[in-house]
């Protein structure tokens, strides 16, 4: 998955993993960047009566870097509390709940807002800002999109924030990519061939919890300009999500728990799927441990991915070219580990330096699209992934297609992709979960209620 | 576990129960009650990382990673002090045992 259950360790502890990260200019609200950070991979929205929730003792952090170094400039703090009303119910709801602050809802939480800037003392920005409900239902909670937009906030000093449960955006067909890498549009041609079929979305009506905050621009620029230059280094952010936890936990006898010490990183993310398909698995946990400033020690697995060796292997006779390829990829170093320097894709560049570090880069001045292209700027929409990534890019397909070579172009114009790298699918889109994208923050759809849930199906 | 119910316990009685098991080793926060503790962080130390602070209630988890290095990891609310204190690491194994 993008970064669902990446690593053995953080895969025993949903609560602080680091799903997802989004990263894109506002499309209703063009003067802002969004970013989205994801969190409790493969919610079940049956899953009572103690729903889903974000950690009172994660510290969740969303970095972004913009002066070309890897090291975090911005830091957005978000902590959790959680609120019983009533002790003497086992139940999360004991009647409807038409209301933030309904007395029917026993389970409630709150979080804190701060930011850090360059290192100094974090500013507490908004305190007790209130998280919807999960989706129970349709009778405990009868209008639950309304209730959602009731916990959209607006901190005093301009961003807009909301924590709380969305529908999964990430579309992926879990089933068949794990199954000896499967893809079921060219099943027929894998080396134990079935006919080809539709893709399945194994997250289809699955929920997360997501972290969302809208920024103005001019906030996350080093100088307060507004970035309209796509050319200017200002112009060009880099944002990486993570979680920590406190460095030790002491459990009492009567079930309560004590923590203490400084918190310590246990998962974080900045490009989908770069954990998950690049580092090697005795490697996973140590990736969530470090920082993208940390992350040269990871670039022999860029320069070489195993998943380029493997698709000539398990497609025969329909990667020539790839399997031909022993080069270190700079496309796929520069794609993932450093931006896209200027004068390889016109009129477009996200390089944050030579650093290699593992982070979602947005150029900030890309006017939006006029028609969005799932395939971002393998598809020639210069405003979608690897420019940041909006909740609709098919990261799988762009992912794959790079890796089997299709960017490689991009640094050595000597070579032809093969005819398949460009069509490369696991045959999943946007339009394989039911439940659509908003048009306006946080973009992540409504969350499906666990009365009405659908399990997944062919696309 | 809410907050709630982490409020209900006693701090300074968990600082007197707790014990870590770590690597090898094992730490007591409260050896010797909790101004074993204090005491240990006031001590002079060359790798102090930042100033001892009284830890006023809150539970301190002493950490031992290798007793052999004669270096004990204390931590108390959201920071951490390494002390290289070769008697206090003596004592806190010899009262793991």
């Amino acid at each position: 998955m993008s970064s669902h259950r990446e690593a053995p360790g953080i895969s025993k502890d949903p609560v602080a993993d680091n799903t997802d990260l989004y990263a894109f200019v506002s499309p209703d609200d063009p003067s802002t960047v969004t970013i989205l950070a994801n969190f409790i991979p493969l919610e079940y929205p049956p899953g009572g009566p103690n729903f889903f929730e974000f950690g009172h003792d994660v510290s969740y952090a969303i970095h972004i870097s913009n002066d070309q170094h890897p090291d975090m400039d911005i830091t957005y703090r978000f902590r959790f509390t959680t609120r019983l009303r009533d002790r003497d119910t086992f139940l999360y709801n004991t009647g409807q709940i038409l209301a933030l602050d309904s007395p029917n809802w026993n389970r409630r939480q709150f979080y804190s807002v701060s930011r850090v800037t360059g290192g100094g003392a974090p500013a507490v920005l908004a305190e007790n800002v209130p998280c919807p409900p999960c989706n129970v239902g349709p009778r405990s909670i009868p209008d639950y999109a309304s209730l959602a937009d009731a916990a959209v906030t607006t901190l005093p000093t301009g961003e807009v924030v909301f924590a709380g449960q969305r529908s999964e955006g990430f579309y992926v067909d879990l089933g068949s990519i794990f199954d000896l890498g499967d893809l079921r549009p060219f099943q027929n041609l894998h080396l134990i061939p079935t006919p080809a079929t539709g893709g399945v979305d194994g997250t289809r009506a699955m929920s997360v919890h997501t972290i969302a905050i809208k920024v103005p621009k001019r906030m996350l620029t080093r100088d307060g300009s507004n970035p309209t230059d796509p050319s200017d280094p200002r112009s060009v952010v880099g944002v990486w999500a993570s979680a920590s936890r406190r460095r030790s936990m002491v459990r009492d006898a009567d079930g309560a728990v004590a923590e203490a010490g400084p918190w310590v990183q246990v998962s974080r993310l900045g490009n989908p799927l770069f954990n998950e398909v690049v580092v090697p698995m005795a490697k996973k946990d140590d990736w969530n441990a470090l920082k993208p400033s940390d992350d040269a020690r990871f670039l022999r697995y860029v320069q070489q991915p195993e998943l380029a060796r493997l698709l000539p292997v398990l497609y025969p006779g329909v990667f020539p070219n790839l399997a031909g390829l022993t080069a270190d990829r700079a496309d796929l170093v520069a794609i993932l580990l450093t931006g896209l320097p200027s004068g390889i894709v016109p009129g477009f560049q996200n390089f944050t330096g030579n650093a290699p570090a593992d982070m979602l880069r947005l150029n900030m001045a890309i006017p939006l699209a006029s028609a969005p292209n799932i395939y971002g700027i393998l598809g020639g929409d210069l405003a979608g992934y690897p420019n940041g990534r909006r909740v609709q890019d098919d990261v799988v397909a762009i992912e794959l297609r790079a890796v089997a070579g299709v960017t490689y172009p991009l640094i050595d114009s000597s070579y032809t992709p093969d005819a398949a790298a460009g069509l490369v699918t696991d045959g999943t889109t946007p339009a394989s979960n039911p439940i659509p994208f908003l048009s306006a923050f946080p973009y992540l759809g409504v969350p499906g209620d666990g009365y009405d849930l659908v399990p997944a199906q062919p696309s | 576990m809410s907050d709630e119910k982490m409020s209900k316990v006693s701090r300074r009685s968990f600082m007197k129960r707790s014990a870590v098991a770590g690597a090898g080793a094992a730490a007591i926060a409260g050896l010797g009650g909790a101004s074993g503790a204090a005491k240990a962080l006031a001590a002079p130390g060359p790798r102090s990382e930042r100033p001892a602070a009284e830890p006023s209630g809150e539970p301190v988890v002493a950490y031992v990673r290798a007793g052999s290095s004669g270096e004990v990891t204390v931590m108390v609310g959201e920071r951490e002090v390494v002390r290289r204190d070769r008697e206090l690491v003596r004592r806190i194994l010899r009262a793991a045992r």
